[in-house]
């Protein structure tokens, strides 16, 4: 089913748009999900609650490209999750280690003021991400929006793991300079 | 801000380029592991096809303003190069087939994917094919590409879709994947022992090339050899050319904010029709001219939890320093250092003489031939053991015991 049509049945409040959903956008959110959580089931009930709140949105909310509007909704209830089962100390997946990769970017310490420019520096990361060559942008953003297993992204691009996090390493590092340069010390 | 922030804020990134992401390079895991033996040894047949197995050069193809490719008159008499379709080795779909049978530059730079995707710019450049180089894409009409031609493999990653350019056979242009046609309009020249190499193409020479040795500096230019991630040095023959100086004094404004330049680094190859074999004695690692880095670098890799591991043969705290200097973002906490036997280089040199005699049909019964950055060695995998055939291999090995040998018939002729 065309992504339109799946829109208009949440918008029409018609209840097939949640198996339509899950037909498409199933697999996809489901990897998102796993990927960060690295456990099937807390992964399921992650991406059943991104359709709830895909019903909750739609409408008013009229998404400009559905897959990753529906990514983008389990990636942020996955996190969420995540965050409570580090809590319990339990989860495994990748957004440890992930995370831990980012850190390199960051002080550390929770700042409130410079949530203020969150905007400013959503923009200079997307010029970031502007300035790279496709494929080094997709490595990134596999890394770092859906949180791949560096081995799945080597595979992927016909790689060793080894040449993935030598890209990522010196990725890390760019976007850090670039950052700094335009005065964001995360 | 904390990490967590960031993965946060990362998650608002533009949406293209996440869909982009997922959309590029999906491969069929199954697919792939069924074609993988096959690539892998259509890559290494590849990296034979260049050379005869006397060692003498075979002349490389022209292509002319019909799109077809022809070979170069040489005073010998040689095979013609085989081209090897892509498709033969993977039938990954293609993101893009162009429908005209001539069009400009121009044009091309505007092509939008079904998803609507923009492809890359294409603009004029120097190419290099099959050994030959090929400067300039300009006619009078503007730059303007033939019909689509064949599909080369260069190694396992890229693909590149050859084209004749319109009223100039001494021109080539290449589109990459599907996807790109590089620009490479930075003229840069340099001889060593009498051959002349000239800047080409290099696509994302992070991923798939590492730097070798020190071979010479220039004006505005370093020279390195280049030492092929993927597959092997013996695939291309090719130097690693930094050129960041030369961009800067030439062309500051593509340093500007929104135009940061990334590849400095570009691949050169021999300049002429003929592919032209190094001697053994231009190789700065046998001449003992080695760059400090490339001497003890054994390679690395990570484990699961993200640690890097980094061979060195000589694990000194110089040494170390060495590495971290050449790797920003590596660091004592999230670098191991581990003992090596042989480096990188050393291997890749091993991988690379296996490769020409696997082209050559000296070594009958290996099937694949890698590098194993986590034990340290060339991995050979044959069909059965044959002890001619492993003396033969071991031989080329002259520190020693860099070779493991798999023996697994059943299992390569069912991946096969």
């Amino acid at each position: 089913m065309e992504d339109e049509q799946i829109v208009r049945l949440y918008w029409n409040r018609d209840e097939a748009a949640i198996p339509a959903t899950a037909e498409k956008y199933g697999a996809y959110c489901t990897t998102v999900a796993r990927n960060i959580l690295g456990n099937s089931q807390d992964a399921e009930e992650c991406v059943n609650d991104a359709y709830l709140q895909a019903w909750n949105a739609m409408p008013p909310h009229r998404p400009r490209m559905l897959s990753t509007f529906l990514g983008k909704l389990t990636r942020n209830l996955a996190l969420n999750r995540y965050k409570h089962l580090t809590a319990e100390k339990r989860g495994g997946g990748e957004a440890a280690v992930v995370l831990e990769e980012l850190a390199e970017c960051v002080s550390g310490v929770d700042d409130i003021e410079r949530e203020l420019n969150r905007r400013e520096l959503l923009g200079a990361i997307n010029g970031f991400l502007r300035t790279l060559p496709d494929r080094k942008r997709n490595i990134f953003v596999l890394r770092y929006w859906y949180a791949h297993p560096v081995g799945d992204i080597a595979s992927r691009y016909g790689m060793t793991p080894g040449a993935v996090s030598m890209t990522l390493n010196r990725l890390r590092s760019q976007l850090h300079g670039y950052l700094l340069e335009r005065g964001f010390d995360l | 801000m904390k990490s967590e922030q960031l993965f946060e804020l990362l998650g608002e990134m533009d949406e293209k380029y996440v869909e982009a992401a997922w959309k590029g390079k999906q491969r069929n895991p199954t697919h792939w592991i069924r074609w993988g033996a096959v690539a892998a040894c259509l890559c290494l047949v590849c990296a034979g096809v260049f050379y005869r197995p006397d060692g003498e050069t075979i002349g490389a193809p022209v292509p002319n303003p019909d799109g077809n490719v022809v070979r170069e008159e040489s005073p010998e008499t040689v095979p013609p190069v085989h081209i090897v379709p892509y498709k033969e080795a993977l039938t990954e779909p293609e993101e893009y087939t162009a429908e005209k049978g001539w069009m400009s530059a121009e044009e091309i730079g505007k092509l939008e994917r079904d998803d609507g995707v923009q492809m890359g710019l294409c603009v004029p450049g120097f190419v290099t094919y099959a050994g030959g180089f090929y400067a300039g894409v300009e006619a009078e009409e503007g730059t303007l590409f033939a019909p689509a031609g064949d599909e080369v493999v260069f190694n396992s990653e890229y693909h590149r879709r050859v084209y004749s350019v319109m009223d100039r056979p001494d021109c080539i242009a290449l589109y990459i994947n599907g996807m790109e046609v590089y620009e490479k309009a930075f003229e840069v020249k340099f001889e060593i022992d009498g051959v002349i190499y000239a800047i080409a193409c290099s696509p994302d020479m992070d991923a798939d090339y590492s730097r070798g040795a020190l071979v010479k500096t220039g004006d505005g230019f370093t020279v390195y050899t280049a030492v092929n991630r993927q597959d092997g040095a013996g695939e291309e023959r090719a130097y690693l050319v930094n050129i960041q100086p030369l961009l800067g004094e030439h062309w500051p404004e593509l340093f500007g904010d929104d135009q940061n330049y990334k590849e400095a680094w570009q691949i050169a190859l021999p300049l002429g029709g003929n592919a032209v074999e190094l001697p053994a004695q231009e190789n700065p690692i046998a001449a003992g001219t080695v760059d400090p880095y490339e001497a003890v670098w054994g390679g690395c890799y990570t484990d699961s939890t993200g640690m890097m591991y980094v061979l060195l043969t000589q694990d000194t705290g110089e040494n170390r320093e060495l590495v971290f200097a050449r790797n920003p973002g590596l660091n004592d906490e999230n670098t191991v250092f581990l003992p090596a036997d042989y480096t990188q280089a050393y291997l890749d040199q091993l991988l690379a003489e296996l490769s020409q005699a696997m082209a050559a049909g000296e070594v009958p019964y290996v099937t694949t031939a890698a590098r194993m950055d986590d034990r340290n060695c060339i991995e050979v995998t044959m069909t059965r053991e044959d002890k001619t055939c492993v003396e033969k291999i071991r031989a080329m090995d002259p520190t020693g015991g860099a070779f493991r040998f798999v023996f697994s018939g059943e299992y390569a002729t069912h991946e096969m």
